[in-house]
């Protein structure tokens, strides 16, 4: 029988990192299931396109409201699930890369579909809202 | 050699004794000898002791982890997709498999490790699509000797001897067979994965083979993607007797389809479990989309045999009749199970049948000597898109009995409607796709095509039963649409100019788009095609804060339910519940975390005459793979495979009387 490849894992850790990266994938809740960490401190350069600031005040529970059902109608279904384990409890994101990997979706790393063309950029800034609100970051 | 890994593989004990202890395996017991029950898929257990009455106080008899659990824990790489290990059953010995391959045999009177066996299919890296899974074993006998045949989540089928768990080395390469070589060019390892157990038909082991699908992962297509192309081994030498070609080779009957890609396209391949005919030893291959799902500029024509029904000849692999299901396929519509071979009578007439339920929500029926339909199929007009380079199929086959069993296609007249409020948003989401009839093709418009039903189903991987004696068939289904948007690939990354990314579409307030039921089972007289009844598969989200004013008793699960029959009783238990948390550390498997807490994890049993709910009961975790059944003295159990996807993978079996 072959060992396992030690190696090779520690590259495989490494392309895990860029796809949970792309995918902005990775709770802590699930490092304890058993995959690596990503929150490398790092922010993901993802676009050339910068997010800017929010329109409006990301705590504000109604925005978050709107966002919820934003993210359940389109997101949830089948692959993030509704209250997101890859969500709930999050570290390390920013408030532009999560906008960035919305609007312009997993680029080939991921199956994720761009959202930029469906949601306004005050939709999209709801669904961060919201998962900022289970968050911690 | 038994196997047990450094880790304690063997660390599997029983939460509580098999109930079986009281009464040992005796003739007379009901054995669950394959995968979906016996090679016709009936997923039907004979002589079943449930009752109407007992199926009121059902309870849980035993828990068993799988073994693996503390590999999946501790080991990233490792990670299993959720526990779809359903097991066998004979002459009271548990014949299991588990996510990752791991093969056990328990006793079922005493609840004892017989045997383990580890293949070790894991260390060769992470199964493509969804990861490990594994979802059941082949028992067969060979000379009077029992066998167990275990694919592996590296491609490699295993010959165990049953008894023992002993590899047959005089099998094969040392007991093993190489699905990887056994193509019309060898394919890379990390890309294929047994997730289906092989089948035994014509005295040839006829294997299924999963290949990596830019559907699960979003990885480009390759310009030679792993393809179809299906081996057949001898099953007492483990040689290699015939292989079928798909997509055919050129020159072969099938070509001719294909205006362009046929040696390049892949998938077509067989990956769920298909049916075999023990009497003609003809086997009946559900076969897949072609590569890429959604787009197929590059392989002009209708793609034979993609997502057809093939009938061959189990000894020599020749072709006995073949018949397509969804010309030049856009929407993965593949063909998700094996096709119930039912012996019906048809206006005084008998008919032995292969019977296939789809995806898309019809039931398709042949004769399964000739493939003659047994109700008219119509090639009807469906619409046409705009991506460019696309051509598309002016026509589908659509049957004309039975009739659909799930909604298909989307207007506005199917939306969720409980309430003004929830009509209003829904319609809003909806208006984000286009959308119309079955068959509308994937779109670069708006957030895509809806797709309804979805990729997963309709009917879908898990099936439908038949009981044999009546010549009823009972069809599971769910509708959880799918948005399509084709894009452009970027020159270079990708061996085609377009592909399609996909999305699961809900709709407001967590709430499905459309109305309810949100699922259901269907009995369907086969021997009339007329519907019997048709009941909501499940509690559903009744309690709402939405919708609960409604009151209503049950909408259905949101998601596909597990059938497994008796005479008097249709268990059902709905899929459960979990999160797609990103790509696996190689980039070729989506990983996933199961819900510890689930909204519905039940096992429900309805009067197989009127689809009266009976009984049910609650299980521990969510069930993710096929339900199986059989008796040991007189006690009949339920199996249920639950967990994995971040939590232990375990077997619970129920005792229904």
């Amino acid at each position: 029988m072959k060992k396992h490849d030690h190696k090779r894992g520690a590259k495989a850790f490494g392309m895990m990192l860029a796809a949970a990266i792309a995918f902005g994938c990775l709770p802590s809740s699930v490092q304890a299931g058993g995959v690596p960490p990503s929150d490398s401190g790092q922010t993901p350069e993802s676009s050339e396109n910068h997010a800017g600031t929010a329109p409006f005040d990301l705590s504000d529970p109604k925005r978050i409201k709107t966002g919820e059902g934003t993210f359940n109608a389109t997101c949830a279904a089948y692959c993030h699930g509704q209250n997101p384990t890859l969500f709930v409890d999050r570290t390390g994101l920013s408030e532009e890369y999560v906008y960035n990997t919305i609007r312009d979706g997993g680029k080939g790393a991921t199956p994720m579909p761009p959202w930029g063309d469906v949601f306004s950029p005050e939709e999209i800034w709801e669904i961060v809202a919201y998962l900022k609100s289970l968050g911690k970051w | 050699m038994l196997s047990k890994g450094k880790r304690g593989l063997a660390r599997w004990s029983l939460i509580a004794c098999m109930a079986v202890c009281a009464s040992m395996a005796k003739a007379g017991d009901q054995n669950w000898t394959e995968y979906t029950g016996d090679k016709t898929s009936a997923r039907y257990l004979a002589g079943g002791k449930a009752t109407a009455a007992s199926v009121k106080n059902m309870k849980i008899a035993w828990r068993l982890p799988l073994p693996g659990n503390d590999l999946a824990a501790e080991n990233p790489d490792l990670r299993t997709w959720v526990n779809e290990s359903t097991p066998l059953a004979i002459d009271g010995i548990v014949y299991a498999t588990s996510p990752l391959g791991i093969v056990t045999a328990v006793d079922g009177a005493t609840g004892k490790e017989k045997w383990l066996y580890d293949p070790q299919g894991y260390l060769a890296g992470q199964a493509p699509n969804l990861g490990f899974i594994s979802r059941g074993l082949t028992y067969v006998v060979v000379d009077g000797q029992k066998r167990i045949i275990a694919g592996t989540p590296d491609g490699f089928l295993i010959m165990l001897e049953a008894e023992t768990g002993k590899v047959v080395e005089s099998w094969g390469e040392k007991g093993r067979v190489d699905l990887t070589i056994h193509k019309r060019r060898p394919v890379q390892r990390d890309l294929v994965t047994v997730s289906s157990p092989p089948i035994v038909c014509g005295g040839n082991v006829i294997p299924s083979l999963a290949v990596l699908d830019s559907f699960a992962s979003g990885r480009p297509p390759f310009k030679y993607h792993p393809n179809g192309d299906l081996p057949a081994f001898d099953l007492k030498t483990g040689k290699r007797v015939w292989m079928f070609h798909n997509p055919p080779l050129a020159g072969e009957a099938g070509a001719e389809t294909w205006k362009s890609g046929l040696e390049e396209t892949g998938g077509t391949n067989l990956w769920s479990r298909p049916s075999c005919d023990d009497e003609t030893g003809t086997v009946y291959l559900p076969l897949s989309t072609p590569s890429n799902d959604f787009y197929g500029g590059h392989r002009l024509g209708n793609n034979l045999f993609a997502e057809t029904l093939v009938a061959l000849d189990g000894k020599t692999g020749k072709r006995v009749w073949h018949y397509q299901i969804v010309h030049h396929g856009l929407w993965d519509y593949d063909i998700p199970t094996g096709p119930n071979l039912m012996d019906i009578t048809v206006d005084g007439k008998k008919i032995k049948a292969a019977v296939q339920v789809t995806k898309q929500g019809y039931v398709y029926a042949f004769d399964r000597t000739t493939g003659k339909p047994i109700w008219p199929i119509d090639e009807k007009a469906v619409p046409a898109g705009d991506v460019p380079g696309e051509e598309y199929s002016p026509t589908q086959p659509i049957p004309s009995k039975p009739a659909p069993y799930i909604q298909q296609g989307a207007s506005e007249a199917d939306l969720i409607d409980l309430t003004p409020e929830l009509k209003e948003q829904a319609k809003k989401i909806l208006n984000r796709y286009k959308y119309g009839p079955l068959f509308t093709p994937p779109s670069m418009e708006k957030a895509g095509t809806l797709l309804v039903p979805g990729v997963l189903g309709g009917a879908s991987w898990a099936g439908a039963a038949h009981n044999p004696k009546t010549g009823v068939l009972y069809v599971p289904s769910f509708t959880i649409p799918f948005a399509i948007k084709i894009k452009k690939e970027v020159e270079g990354a990708s061996a085609h100019k377009y592909t399609g990314t996909w999305a699961g579409v809900g709709g407001p307030d967590g709430l499905p788009l459309f109305k309810p039921p949100f699922s259901t089972i269907t009995a369907i007289d086969m021997n009339t095609g007329d519907h019997k009844w048709r009941v909501p598969a499940g509690r559903g989200p009744v309690n709402h804060p939405a919708i609960k004013a409604a009151g209503l008793d049950r909408v259905g699960a949101t998601h596909q339910s597990f059938i497994v029959i008796t005479d008097d009783i249709v268990f059902t238990a709905p899929n459960g519940a979990y999160d797609v948390l990103g790509l696996n550390t190689r980039g070729n498997a989506l990983i996933a975390q199961n819900k510890e807490k689930q909204d519905e994890s039940a096992l429900y049993a309805y009067d197989a005459k009127t689809g009266d709910l009976l009984g049910e009961i609650e299980l521990p975790l969510g069930v993710y793979g096929a339900l199986m059944s059989y008796t040991v003295g007189d006690k009949q159990f339920v199996v249920a495979p639950v967990g994995g996807a971040g939590t232990p993978s375990e077997l619970v079996a129920v005792q229904v009387n």
